[in-house]
């Protein structure tokens, strides 16, 4: 539309007034028109009284465009764009033009929103948990440390120093570079007690707990009406009686009450040798037995019953020979046979020689029976072997040393003194002094808790084992008179002195002595307080005769057995375990070569084997 | 009256299973002390072994002592390795201390205890005899009957004038340390004993006993197979382990030793209500 038009000027000469008229109607509308037109530096806003079309032209270098609304190919942009949350892709009504959203569920990200929104343009992930806590940082560590005397020597030093004063445990910092400008000193005391902090959150649920045992009966309690109580102990029944130490009460509340138990068929029957741990690191007597016209090497054993769920056992065999270390031969108690299956597996050191470091045995672990029926007797009279160890392949060697032992040597005997009396007397002279256990220095003590010593006190004066090695040779002490003291010290061969405490006692020194193998010297404290010890002499016992006299000398190997061998017990049977050895190249064996690390022999069995040949009621 | 004592050494039985070669049962000896009333003519033995904490014989004032003494019984108390007057223990760094964990090599040993009191003394000759023991010793007492030592029968059951056993307490100390020994093990042990026995015993345990306390003593109740002569009693809910030398608990163990000594009808610690056999309800 047109916004200014201006009438022409005909006749200016023929007609001034007419003229000066249109001028004037022109300029009129002149300024009308200019009144109605954009102005480029008007003193106020340009004021619209209509719409301002650009007809599609740009508008350019806007500072800021303020508006009511603005629309954008028709649709209208009534504010910012604008990030939207949701669970899941966005609906379309979610949002407007330009917003964004955020799908919470996996971290799509969409937008900008045009009129649909689209596929996801980015992803964001989910925040995981959160992380675990970092390691504790360094504690804080001061620039310098020293007592308050000390700080003015760091005046000098740049911002930021610090210096723990140790008289006021307070630390100070430099808080210029200035000098001597520190700051005020920081005590390393704790602060006083916060305020109590607010109740958290409920925890989560527990657990559930263990169901009252009471309230829980696997056996009829009533059972139980067959045990004679003669007389009234502290509590009446079988459950609820302690009356024991806490630490007995402890160990006792393991286990469940006897009436809640179920009652079950299953018992094993375990066949243990001693064992190392059991023996206090001494060795068993595993003997050369003869019984029922058979000489052989028998393992002792402990024979126990285990009656699943209760700690009550009853013996199915029961000892026929015995010695110091367990049952030799046993005899089953059953009056039906036991056909079983036994298993395990039993872990030796064995002796090989005593001096023979080629030597090596064969050994074959053995059930042997007597009184059994008759056609068990197969062509070994019963015997069954359970397994072999085969020691060839497994190169014996002695032990390092003697320390981890108990063992003492054999006694003294004839034959002994005979022996000792061919080979060297390393006794010097006594010294007036004794050790303790657990001396480590040269210097003996001259005074007890009596007070000082007196002349009866004494130990050898160091004597030399350079020649007859300790690793090879026992030696014999023999003296005359009285001794109450048989202490051993070693001295090395770098010079430094320890007490033998695992051979050292407080008894007669008249016997054979066990060195340890790293010692060069060895002195022993052998007459106490009264003793009349004298005639000394220690000599060293040949090489054959010490492998005899003292039960860690000589070669050792591993050996392992390992059993799997069904079997059947007979009523009235007697049974033993056979170490049947063979020796290959000088080996030999000892009644002390054989040391049990560990391990036993089992085997399951129906507990109504019991139920039927002994009583009813203990189940 | 007064009590007389007589000390003795006993020596070891030849047979005794040392606790390794280096030991011979010829180098040591135990120890036994007899008292006895110098006023009454004794009517029985009664061997008295003590438990394992024990260090010296009891004393002449002791109550056991004086009402067994004033029955007119000779109380012969035995000494073990270690004890007052017996020989050190060659089991200090060896096998065989009480905590030990094979607990059949302990019995074995232990019940070789009873059997050189009894081979040294013969059974006291011709005088009825009761074995007594508190504890280990009654533990020891068990073992012999139940034939731990072997190739031996129990010697008690050799002689004629063996009358019973009164076994007070049996255990072995160091219980509930499980390093070496736990009480389902001693447990376990002590019914094999138990169940092995075939001469006439009276088991007692009190009611406040820490070591073998009233659940125990019923678990080995429990292995009493019908038909044997063993009684389980108890002296009362109050009494302690080592209730044989208290003076309420004297009195009880002296009747009931006089019981077995007489065969009479063994009863309750009320001394009338008669007491059954084993598990078995009549």
């Amino acid at each position: 539309m047109t916004k200014l038009t201006l009438s022409n000027i005909v006749n200016l000469g023929g007609n001034p007034v007419s003229a000066q008229q249109v001028i004037n109607a022109n300029n009129q509308r002149t300024v009308l028109a200019m009144e109605n037109t954009l102005s480029r530096n008007g003193d106020k806003p340009n004021h619209m009284e209509s719409d301002f079309d650009l007809n599609h032209y740009d508008l350019l270098n806007a500072a800021r465009i303020f508006a009511d609304a603005i629309f954008i190919d028709g649709v209208e942009i009534s504010s910012a764009a604008q990030w939207n949350v949701g669970s899941g892709a966005p609906s379309l009504s979610v949002g407007k033009v330009n917003d964004f959203y955020l799908d919470s569920n996996n971290g799509d990200i969409y937008g900008p929103k045009t009129k649909v929104w689209g596929s996801p343009v980015a992803n964001i992930g989910i925040i995981g948990p959160v992380g675990p806590e970092g390691p504790a940082g360094q504690s804080y560590q001061p620039s310098a440390v020293g007592p308050t005397a000390d700080r003015p020597l760091y005046n000098k030093e740049k911002k930021g120093f610090s210096f723990f004063d140790t008289t006021l445990s307070q630390i100070f910092f430099k808080l210029s570079d200035n000098d001597s400008d520190w700051s005020a000193g920081v005590s390393l005391v704790a602060g006083p007690q916060g305020p109590v902090g607010p109740i958290g959150p409920e925890g989560p649920e527990g657990p559930i707990g263990p169901v009252n045992p009471n309230s829980a009966l696997l056996q009829d309690p009533s059972d139980l009406k067959s045990l004679a109580v003669n007389g009234t102990l502290s509590s009446g029944g079988l459950t609820g009686l302690r009356t024991a130490s806490q630490e007995l009460l402890d160990d006792y509340a393991k286990r469940p009450s006897l009436n809640t138990q179920a009652a079950v068929d299953l018992a094993t029957l375990m066949i243990v040798p001693p064992y190392e741990g059991s023996t206090n690191y001494i060795a068993p007597n595993v003997p050369f037995l003869s019984y029922g016209g058979s000489t052989f090497r028998c393992l002792p054993v402990d024979l126990r019953t285990v009656l699943h769920n209760t700690p009550i056992g009853v013996p199915l065999f029961k000892p026929v020979v015995t010695n110091g270390f367990g049952h030799l031969v046993w005899e089953y108690t059953g009056t039906e046979p036991a056909y079983v299956s036994l298993q395990g597996s039993l872990g030796f050191l064995t002796r090989t020689s005593g001096n023979s470091p080629n030597a090596y045995n064969r050994h074959t672990l053995r059930l042997r029976s007597w009184d059994h029926p008759s056609f068990e007797d197969g062509q070994n009279n019963g015997t069954r072997n359970l397994s072999v160890d085969i020691g060839s392949l497994v190169p014996p060697r002695k032990f390092s040393n003697y320390l981890e032992f108990q063992d003492r040597c054999v006694p003294i005997t004839q034959a002994l003194l005979d022996n000792a009396a061919t080979w060297p007397n390393l006794f010097t002279t006594s010294v007036n002094g004794f050790f303790n256990p657990g001396d480590s220095t040269e210097l003996l003590r001259t005074s007890d808790d009596i007070g000082p010593i007196d002349s009866s006190v004494r130990t050898t004066a160091w004597m030399d084992l350079a020649t007859y090695k300790p690793d090879e040779r026992a030696y014999l002490f023999n003296i005359s008179g009285t001794s109450t003291r048989a202490r051993v010290q070693v001295k090395r061969e770098d010079g430094s002195i320890y007490t033998y405490d695992n051979f050292s006692e407080d008894n007669s020194a008249r016997k054979i002595f066990r060195v340890p193998t790293d010692a060069r010297f060895v002195r022993i404290y052998y007459s106490g307080r009264g003793d009349t010890a004298g005639s000394e002499s220690f000599r060293p016992l040949g090489i054959d005769t010490s492998a005899s006299a003292d039960p860690l000398k000589g070669y050792w190997t591993p050996t392992t057995f390992n059993v799997g061998r069904d079997v059947v017990f007979y009523p009235g049977a007697k049974y033993a375990l056979d170490i049947f050895t063979t020796a290959f190249s000088g080996g030999s064996g000892r009644e002390w070569g054989f040391r049990c690390q560990g391990g036993s022999l089992s085997f399951n069995f129906d507990a109504g084997l019991l139920r039927k040949t002994l009583s009813t009621r203990f189940f | 009256m007064a009590i007389v004592t007589v000390d003795v050494v006993c020596p070891v039985h030849p047979n005794y299973p040392m606790p390794s070669l280096a030991y011979t049962s010829t180098d040591y000896n135990f120890h036994i002390r007899q008292f006895s009333s110098d006023t009454i003519s004794a009517t029985g033995i009664v061997y008295y072994f003590p438990g394992s904490g024990a260090v010296a014989h009891p004393l002449t004032t002791n109550p056991f002592i004086i009402d067994l003494t004033d029955r007119g019984y000779i109380v012969v108390s035995f000494g073990r390795f270690g004890m007052e007057g017996a020989s050190s223990s060659p089991y200090k760094t060896s096998y065989g201390n009480v905590n030990d964990p094979h607990f059949t090599a302990h019995w074995i040993k232990s019940g070789w205890d009873v059997a050189s009191a009894l081979a040294f003394l013969a059974g006291g000759g011709s005088l009825p005899f009761v074995l007594l023991g508190s504890s280990q010793g009654a533990s020891s007492i068990l073992a012999h009957l139940a034939g731990y030592c072997g190739t031996d029968a129990p010697a008690a059951t050799t002689y004629a004038n063996f009358r019973g056993a009164l076994s007070c307490a049996p255990t072995v100390g160091g219980l509930g340390g499980y390093q070496w020994n736990d009480l389902p093990r001693n447990i376990n042990s002590m019914c094999n004993m138990v169940y092995l026995n075939n001469a006439k015993t009276l088991i007692a345990g009190g009611g406040l006993d820490d070591y073998a306390p009233p659940d125990y003593v019923r678990r080995t109740q429990q292995v009493i197979p019908d038909g044997k002569d063993t009684y389980e009693l108890t002296p009362g809910p109050t009494f302690p382990h080592s209730f044989v030398g208290t003076t309420l608990g004297a009195p009880i163990v002296g009747r009931w030793v006089s019981q077995l000594m007489n065969n009479t009808t063994i009863t309750l610690a009320d001394g009338t209500t008669p007491a059954i056999i084993g598990g078995v309800v009549p």
